[in-house]
């Protein structure tokens, strides 16, 4: 590895907020996501070596960020199956018929995406990554990246109000 | 010239911005010149994008929290060499060390199989739980891979997680499809230590890929639940790795098994 291990840390302190932000809109929920943000850390540093140097390391944490929600789903589901529809929202919002007659703030709006779109709305709109960096994130095709995308924006604008069009 | 909104929202996006991608965006630029309608989509497309850019924006302005700083800064969690692993066992067994101390010396002692070379594997499990062994232990050795054989072979093989007893030899945890296809299926051994590991159906084989002494549940000898979320890190981040969606249901089990968990 060309970095030293310092560094690296260097890096991922700077890389704090944005991961806290990522992990937020995962998590929807403050605590949550410090907790998921910490073992993504731990993890980073257990497997340093798989990141390869000169590789985006924002791009390899929400990786680890995403995974480690995924696992932390699949744990809930398993503790508590009648729990997990209503904590991870892993219903599919299906947004655009339930879009309700008040405008909502955007954040508000945001949080009623499904899982999926939460995580591309993010990484493509909010964090700049290229749809081929955030399907590489999410582990995905490009397809279903940009699918995912382009129907988090139809619910967005479903849900914000007033913005004509957009549904299908 | 109509394009559809996909493409509107790539170029919104900025998809079309690299040199590669000229004459596309040559293409959606001269389309807009010539349609307000699609203009005005753009706009749309882009002042969405410009509104999300605030979200959460108190969460990039608040101080970040002093235990993520420090878990940015930890030392790293090396694989512990068999020294190590012995001493951090005599440690654990002197019941030395604060937990947080406790849960360091524990990842340290965690480390997938195949960092390590198979000869250092076979000797530590060996050494401490006779478990690797040519006749009739539940994990045998083929070349560079670990095998499953006997009663973990069997369980991998017939065990399903919806009717399998508390008190079985075997617990089977997560089956998967991972990302080569393959059955993988997670298992704890329970025994005086309990090991937990990952196999994979290969070939007739159940092939082993992470093997890890298992992490209790609980203080003292409580009684060892093999929920996947107890899976030693090593076990857990091979789980990650690997699988391919989600894990099976009980039915998608069955089907498995019927199938004899071919791919």
């Amino acid at each position: 590895m060309n970095h030293s291990l310092s560094q690296v840390q260097d890096q991922l302190v700077a890389l704090l907020p944005r991961l806290r932000r990522f992990a937020r809109s995962l998590t929807r929920h403050q605590a949550d996501a410090d907790d998921l943000v910490q073992t993504a850390l731990e993890r980073a540093l257990m497997r340093l070596e798989q990141w390869q140097a000169g590789s985006r390391l924002d791009s390899w944490m929400f990786g680890i960020i995403h995974n480690a929600w995924i696992d932390e789903i699949r744990a809930r589901r398993r503790r508590d199956r009648v729990m997990t529809a209503q904590e991870t929202g892993e219903h599919v919002a299906d947004a655009a018929s339930e879009a309700p007659i008040q405008r909502l703030s955007l954040q508000a709006a945001f949080e009623q995406l499904d899982e999926e779109q939460r995580a591309a709305v993010l990484l493509v709109l909010v964090e700049g990554l290229s749809y081929k960096e955030a399907a590489g994130v999410l582990n995905v095709p490009m397809g279903t990246l940009s699918s995912r995308i382009a129907r988090g924006r139809e619910n967005l604008e479903a849900l914000l109000g007033g913005r004509e069009g957009g549904l299908r | 010239m109509s394009i559809s909104d996909d493409v509107l929202m790539a170029y919104a996006d900025g998809e079309f911005d690299k040199p590669e991608f000229a004459s596309e965006r040559s293409a959606v630029e001269m389309a807009i010149a010539g349609d307000p309608e699609l203009a005005r989509r753009v706009e749309r497309f882009r002042s969405l994008r410009g509104d999300l850019g605030s979200l959460y924006a108190e969460v990039l302005e608040e101080p970040v929290p002093e235990r993520l700083l420090n878990a940015a800064r930890a030392q790293p969690r090396e694989a512990a060499s068999v020294t190590d692993l012995a001493q951090a066992r005599s440690a654990k067994k002197a019941g030395a060390g604060s937990s947080v101390a406790g849960t360091t010396a524990a990842a340290a002692k965690f480390r997938p199989w195949f960092a390590i070379a198979a000869s250092v594997i076979v000797g530590v499990l060996v050494g401490h739980y006779a478990l690797v062994s040519p006749g009739a232990g539940p994990i045998g050795v083929n070349g560079a891979s670990l095998l499953a054989q006997s009663s973990l072979r069997q369980a991998l093989g017939d065990q399903l997680t919806a009717d399998q007893s508390h008190s079985s030899a075997v617990q089977i945890g997560l089956s998967f499809r991972s990302k080569s296809g393959q059955y993988c299926r997670t298992f704890t051994l329970q025994q005086r230590e309990p090991v937990s590991g990952l196999a994979c159906h290969q070939g007739a084989d159940w092939r082993i890929d992470a093997l890890a002494l298992a992490e209790p549940a609980g203080n003292g000898d409580a009684g060892y639940r093999p929920a996947a979320s107890a899976l030693p890190a090593a076990v857990r981040a091979a789980v990650e790795d690997q699988m391919a969606g989600e894990p099976l249901d009980a039915q998608g089990e069955v089907q498995a098994k019927r199938a004899g968990w071919k791919q």
